[in-house]
């Protein structure tokens, strides 16, 4: 009976993670490093810029994503993200907001698409129908327009109010 | 369609966009449902604003949580809050009612609640709007109009063109503004004694228009005089806001609507960066509105290389909602009335737009057989989609001359937007069939889910569930199908 190859991932804060190959070929980065390797060995990959936390995370999701592929997300969205989720991704999102921006800068250096996607569609759906006043509060942003810069664009946004 | 002194204020004109006088005389029109027939349209405008897509939802029931658990009630269908029908309407003396889009006769137009000396107005606008048609419609003359238009782009304006005869000039009158007027004013003399009511208010609105064409022509000129007023953009560089770099937050402005670009550049120097950046821009346009705006960029609006937001608002509600092709060629955007003429123009091989009062926008040439924007008498539409006089209440109707009865009008809707009705009542309907389902314990998400994979054809096309959503009529039975679907339901749950 033949094993399933694994393959080790090391994060930033040296944690190592071993993860069948697989699965952890829905990344881009990772498959091309393998591809380049020995086959024979459990070859260990360094991932210097992803931390453990969301590289458990990134794991979780390829080992539910490879055998169920993701649903493509509509663009532009058309309602809440949790209208065009399965379940499982929902659950997967209920996340903070800093392992959220953590997990997309991961999804995008390990080049996992779907993740990728999945991710800048729950930013999107958490921006969706805020105010600017609201954005801000959301994700700590200052407001750093003077008064003459903030009437300049309420002016330019009229249009948009006029279509 | 309806003729009356136009009584509230602020309403502007479904075709020039230009406001409508109070008392000054207009035609009414029902206004159209936004956001039912939007989606239908490969690159509709108003597909993309939030605004529109939310009041899209409420008309078509959306607010029904599907993945609530708790058991469907008949009145949250039936107490369902309809955003209420309102009126549009177009400048009668404005030459905004274009007689080549839609052919003009009286049974189209209700005017009893009008003078009867404005009554005989009308009658004779209609009958002049009908031998306008006639001449456009003839094939030997089109083509020589057509010919002669083509000699008088190459050439320059020739003085003869003024005196040509009274066909040829109808044509020309609706080319160009400043060519009607001059044949209007050089040929007043010559014109018969009852169209002069008609031609002193004519001329009265069109001074008007002309005053307002030379200020807005001013005020280009003042504006290129002056050289642009302040160009430099807010933020130039990146700023790597919440540490995401350009193109994570480019990926994310795709999943938002054009109108929350404008809003989330409110927030703050850094988001203002990103919902300006010609790329979001760029791809936004291509993919909503018209396909080919690098190369409309490139030969109508060279100034806006680096501007794409810009572009965005010149195209907007100028292209082909069916191909997406820009329809604004010869013209210019800036000035109001020209830009009205080209909404409402002729079909003439230079003036390819073609405004569609049964979609509220514009349709190309090449678009005019497309399905999309094909029509169905009443008639049909209550036999094949099984619509009610409730639910036509809500849809747009044009009316049309009754080739069987001369003095009744036949009424025209769009199929696309018929199917959307039926669709979405088909769909509510197999809601309600949930309720019937309560033995089987399935949670009314997991029963959307499956009507869903139903639809997509998951079951086969013979399945009941896909034949009831995409057929065009509803031929199943009632029991026949809640007997079909109780048994994909056990089936689907081993």
């Amino acid at each position: 009976m033949s094993e399933t190859k694994q393959v080790e991932l090391t994060s930033k804060d040296k944690v190592s993670f071993k993860v069948d190959r697989d699965v952890i070929l829905m990344s881009g980065l990772v498959k091309d490093m393998l591809e380049e390797g020995d086959e024979d060995e459990t070859p260990i990959i360094p991932i210097p810029n992803v931390d453990s936390k969301p590289l458990q995370k990134v794991i979780e999701y390829c080992q539910y994503h490879h055998k169920e592929p993701a649903q493509e997300i509509e663009k532009p969205l058309k309602g809440k993200i949790e209208d065009v989720i399965c379940d499982w991704d929902k659950k997967f999102l209920e996340i903070d907001q800093s392992l959220l921006i953590e997990l997309i800068m991961a999804a995008n250096y390990l080049n996992i698409k779907d993740l990728l996607d999945l991710t800048c569609a729950k930013v999107a759906s958490m921006i969706k129908g805020k105010s600017p006043e609201q954005i801000r509060e959301m994700f700590g942003i200052e407001n750093d327009f003077t008064p003459e810069e903030e009437a300049k664009i309420r002016e330019e946004n009229k249009w948009c109010e006029e279509a | 369609m309806w003729v009356e002194y136009h009584k509230s204020v602020g309403d502007n004109c479904l075709v020039c966009g230009q406001e409508i006088d109070q008392d000054e005389l207009c035609i009414g029109l029902q206004a159209l449902p936004r956001g039912l027939i939007e989606q239908v349209f490969p690159f509709h405008p108003d597909k993309t604003n939030s605004r529109i897509i939310n009041l899209g939802s409420i008309r078509l029931g959306k607010h029904v949580d599907w993945n609530s658990l708790d058991p469907i009630k008949n009145d949250d269908l039936e107490n369902s809050e309809l955003p209420p029908i309102g009126k549009n309407y177009i400048h009668l003396l404005k030459n905004c009612f274009s007689p080549a889009i839609h052919r003009p006769f009286q049974c189209m137009f209700e005017y009893k609640s009008i003078e009867s000396e404005d009554v005989a107005m009308v009658e004779r606008m209609i009958v002049d709007w009908q031998k306008l048609r006639k001449i456009l419609s003839s094939p030997q003359k089109k083509r020589k109009a057509v010919k002669e238009e083509d000699e008088d782009e190459e050439d320059s304006p020739s003085p003869k063109r003024v005196t040509r005869s009274r066909s040829r000039k109808k044509v020309v009158v609706k080319e160009s503004s400043s060519e009607e007027e001059e044949s209007e004013s050089d040929s007043e003399e010559e014109k018969k004694p009852r169209r002069s009511r008609r031609l002193s208010r004519l001329s009265v609105k069109k001074e008007k228009v002309k005053k307002e064409d030379d200020v807005q022509d001013l005020l280009v000129k003042v504006e290129e005089d002056d050289g642009p007023v302040d160009e430099k953009p807010l933020f130039e560089t990146s700023c790597y806001l919440l540490g995401l770099s350009d193109e994570i937050w480019c990926e994310i402005l795709e999943y938002l609507n054009f109108d929350e670009y404008f809003n989330i550049a409110q927030v703050s120097k850094g988001m203002h960066f990103y919902s300006n950046l010609k790329v979001v821009w760029k791809n936004f346009i291509c993919r909503y509105i018209c396909p080919n705006a690098q190369q409309v960029q490139t030969t109508h609006f060279p100034q806006l290389e680096d501007n794409y937001k810009e572009l965005f608002m010149k195209l907007y509600n100028n292209c082909c909602i069916v191909c997406g092709e820009y329809l604004r060629g010869d013209i210019k955007l800036d000035n109001p009335v020209s830009l009205a003429q080209s909404k409402g123009e002729i079909r003439l091989a230079a003036h390819p737009a073609y405004y569609n009062f049964l979609v509220d926008n514009c349709v190309c040439t090449s678009c005019q057989s497309n399905s999309l924007v094909e029509t169905i008498s009443k008639t049909e539409l209550k036999r094949f989609y099984n619509v009610s006089d409730t639910e036509l209440s809500d849809m747009r109707c044009m009316k049309s001359p009754n080739p069987f009865h001369r003095s009744t009008p036949m009424f025209k809707y769009l199929i696309s937007q018929a199917k959307v009705v039926h669709q979405k009542k088909q769909e509510k309907a197999l809601l309600l069939l949930h309720s019937k389902f309560k033995k089987l314990k399935i949670s009314k998400g997991a029963y959307f889910a499956l009507i869903q994979r139903g639809k997509r054809g998951h079951f086969g096309n013979d399945c009941l569930v896909y034949l009831a959503l995409t057929g065009d009529k509803s031929n199943y039975k009632q029991k026949k199908l809640e007997e079909y679907i109780r048994n994909l339901i056990l089936t689907n749950q081993d």
